[in-house]
């Protein structure tokens, strides 16, 4: 489903990437772990056509198709969503406004009619109840004044309207409780299926505690320098990132 | 003096020289008009050289040979087209500065809206003229002001009765509809104490050709009255509006002002408050929408005169195209008057790149124990937003239009829901757009 080559690209004006290879196919979960600065951010905002980030060489193939010539709403509508790091608070713009343009824009690419304001609503209830978030957050302007737990609850709860085929999680459990990520965790567990692949992309092991990896990556300097099963994770846990690093170098 | 000006204003000098009004005249407004005739041929029309006027050109006004409202001319007015009938249905309406029908039929129980034509001449209502009229707009000091007063012909007089609490709106419809003329109306109102009630003034066109709307309006609001006040602008691009309202607040009274911008081609508000009783407190709310060349300029200037008064402000830009938007908010505290609470704010959204915004905050605090804040920005969208909207499948013009929209929604969100709202979101929503779609300079 996903296939990066090679891949060198730039933050503004730094290069981040240097020469990154990964693999996924539909029904895997992988994770990409990695200490601040190693790319983990640069790779999920490349991915999904940032502004300000530059692919300078290599290539990604999205079903075979070239990703980066895609804008970021083509490539969400053909099924690539990123749950943000830092969800943005958007004044002045409801939640349920914004949640419905968004489903119908996607809907609308894949030939699906229109929701209508009720049938809608009946669909947000439904998966709000998924992720426990209280109904007032729909009347809110985005993510306007949300909690930390709250604006990555409605994270998971775009993901679950929207039905990606490809889920990027930036850092998802940062700033969450234990019980906010088991939410949170079982929401993301919901979408696993066959034709459905996820990139996890984390600092702490915690979070593969209850998003199980098939595949784990260790990000480092721009480049994948160590791929497991998720035994992995719990040797980084154990023995630092420090271990990879030097193996590497 | 440059002979063009001379030119396009000549008709209005001669106006103002020669008019006479229709009917035998309460001396008090003749004394007024005679006055302000003088001070206007003293003055001369505004220019850039003046301070309230550094960043508005009157230029697109001194182009055109304007005709003078016909003295005592009757119904001056030309015929309203069907659009406008019905959006302006149930209002009373000003044509060309001439009340159309009969207020009465439109005034409300607990509401007396009389002709200021009929008032000044000794009819209905005036005994009210007498009292409020020329009570807060000085000539002297503001030449249109002076042309308007000079002008005095007709317009709206409006009583809140004391205690009346009133169910609907009060609704005028300033409607421009013959090209190459000024018109002069007239707006006095008075909230007697207790009342509570709402205002909406609307100005529109449908004249083939420039228009000219000098509007001086005085409102006293008296003690523990409440009164909302909608100006809704939202003229053609040749239709341009010169709007200066005077308020005078008494004891715990609280009035809101939403100034809402729309349309118009060169708009200039001029909003002065007068503070003047302990408790009295006044919100003033902006929002003002450029598009094309369309030029905006609201100046506003609050008097906190005693202690214990609040006020607070904020206007709100949205600029695209080459339009040109400038805010002054003059807030004055005097030695006497402590406890002022006064906040004032200006955001700016810059939408062109050719577009642009000029913003001066001005405080005079001469007192020491208040709380004043004031802040102003200009900015263009956020880039964050953008891209989280297309990350979840939004077009760009899309996103751009509900962020602008985002931007604009407090001040909309602000006024009073009295069924309104709704057509107000949807004026408001098409200018923005427009705003949004000529955001580079060219319309798309």
């Amino acid at each position: 489903m996903l296939e990066i080559k090679n891949l060198y690209a730039n933050a503004g004006e730094e290069p981040i990437l240097r020469g990154l290879d990964l693999h996924i196919e539909a029904g895997e979960v992988h994770a990409i772990m990695g200490p601040n600065g190693s790319g983990k951010s640069t790779l999920s905002n490349v991915l999904t056509g940032r502004p300000g980030y530059t692919v300078t060489d290599g290539e990604v193939l999205y079903d075979g198709r070239d990703l980066t010539a895609m804008e970021p709403e083509e490539r969400a509508r053909e099924g690539i969503f990123l749950a943000f790091q830092y969800p943005v608070e958007i004044p002045g713009v409801s939640n349920n406004y914004f949640l419905k343009a968004s489903v119908n824009a996607i809907r609308a690419h894949r030939g699906e009619p229109e929701l209508d304001a009720m049938e809608f609503i009946s669909l947000s209830q439904e998966k709000m109840k998924a992720v426990e978030m209280p109904a007032d957050l729909m009347n809110r302007a985005i993510n306007e004044g949300f909690s930390g737990g709250e604006k990555k609850r409605n994270e998971v709860l775009q993901m679950l309207l929207l039905e990606p085929r490809l889920c990027i999680l930036d850092e998802t459990d940062s700033g969450l409780d234990i019980d906010a990520l088991r939410v949170v965790a079982s929401g993301v567990n919901a979408l696993r299926s066959p034709d459905r692949a996820m990139l996890v992309i984390t600092h702490y092991q915690r979070l593969l505690d209850y998003i199980v990896p098939d595949r784990v990556h260790v990000l480092s300097n721009g480049r994948i320098v160590k791929s497991g099963d998720k035994g992995l994770a719990l040797d980084l846990e154990e023995k630092g990132y420090g271990w990879i690093e030097e193996g590497a170098a | 003096m440059t002979s063009a000006v001379d030119e396009s204003i000549a008709g209005w000098r001669r106006a103002a020289e020669a008019f006479t009004a229709e009917g035998e005249e309460a001396p008090a407004v003749r004394a007024l008009r005679e006055q302000a005739r003088s001070s206007f041929l003293e003055l001369g029309l505004p220019h850039r050289k003046l301070e309230a006027w550094r960043h508005t050109s009157l230029a697109r006004i001194q182009g055109v040979a304007w005709d003078p409202p016909s003295p005592g001319g009757g119904r001056a007015g030309g015929e309203l087209d069907a659009r406008l009938k019905e959006e302006t249905a149930g209002c009373v309406r000003l044509v060309d500065g001439r009340l159309e029908a009969a207020p009465g039929e439109a005034a409300a129980e607990g509401c007396g809206i009389h002709s200021i034509a009929a008032a000044r001449t000794g009819g209905d209502g005036h005994a009210l003229l007498g009292e409020v009229l020329g009570l807060l707009a000085e000539p002297k000091l503001d030449a249109f002001t002076a042309l308007n007063t000079a002008l005095i012909d007709d317009g709206a007089l409006i009583e809140i009765e004391r205690d009346a609490d009133l169910a609907r709106p009060i609704r005028l419809a300033l409607v421009g509809t013959l090209a190459g003329r000024l018109a002069c109306p007239r707006l006095a109102v008075v909230a007697r104490p207790g009342s509570r009630a709402t205002l909406i003034v609307e100005h529109l066109s449908q004249a083939e050709g420039p228009h000219l709307e000098v509007l001086v309006g005085e409102i006293a609001v008296e003690a523990n009255a409440a009164l909302d006040v909608i100006v809704l602008e939202r003229g053609s691009n040749e239709s341009h509006l010169v709007s200066r309202l005077h308020t005078r607040q008494s004891r715990d009274s609280r009035l809101a002002i939403h100034t809402l911008t729309v349309g118009g081609g060169l708009v200039r508000n001029d909003l002065s408050a007068e503070l003047c009783d302990a408790g009295a407190e006044i919100d003033m709310r902006g929002l003002f929408i450029g598009s094309s060349d369309r030029h905006v300029d609201n100046h506003t200037l609050v008097d906190h005169a005693v202690p214990h008064t609040t006020s607070r402000e904020l206007y709100k830009g949205v600029l695209g195209g080459t339009a040109h938007g400038v805010f002054c908010g003059r807030v004055v505290v005097r030695p006497d008057a402590q406890k002022t609470d006064s906040s004032q704010s200006n955001p700016n959204l810059l939408l062109g790149e050719r577009a642009e915004i000029d913003t001066q905050p001005q405080l005079e605090i001469h007192a020491d124990d208040v709380r004043c804040s004031h802040g102003s920005t200009i900015g263009r969208l956020d880039e964050a937003a953008l891209f989280y909207l297309r990350s979840r499948g939004i077009g760009l013009d899309e996103a751009r239009a509900m962020l602008t929209r985002g931007f604009a929604q407090e001040i909309v969100d602000a006024l009073p829901g009295d069924g309104l709202r709704e057509r107000v979101e949807a004026l408001v929503a098409a200018a923005l757009d427009e705003a949004t779609a000529s955001r580079d300079g060219n319309d798309r």
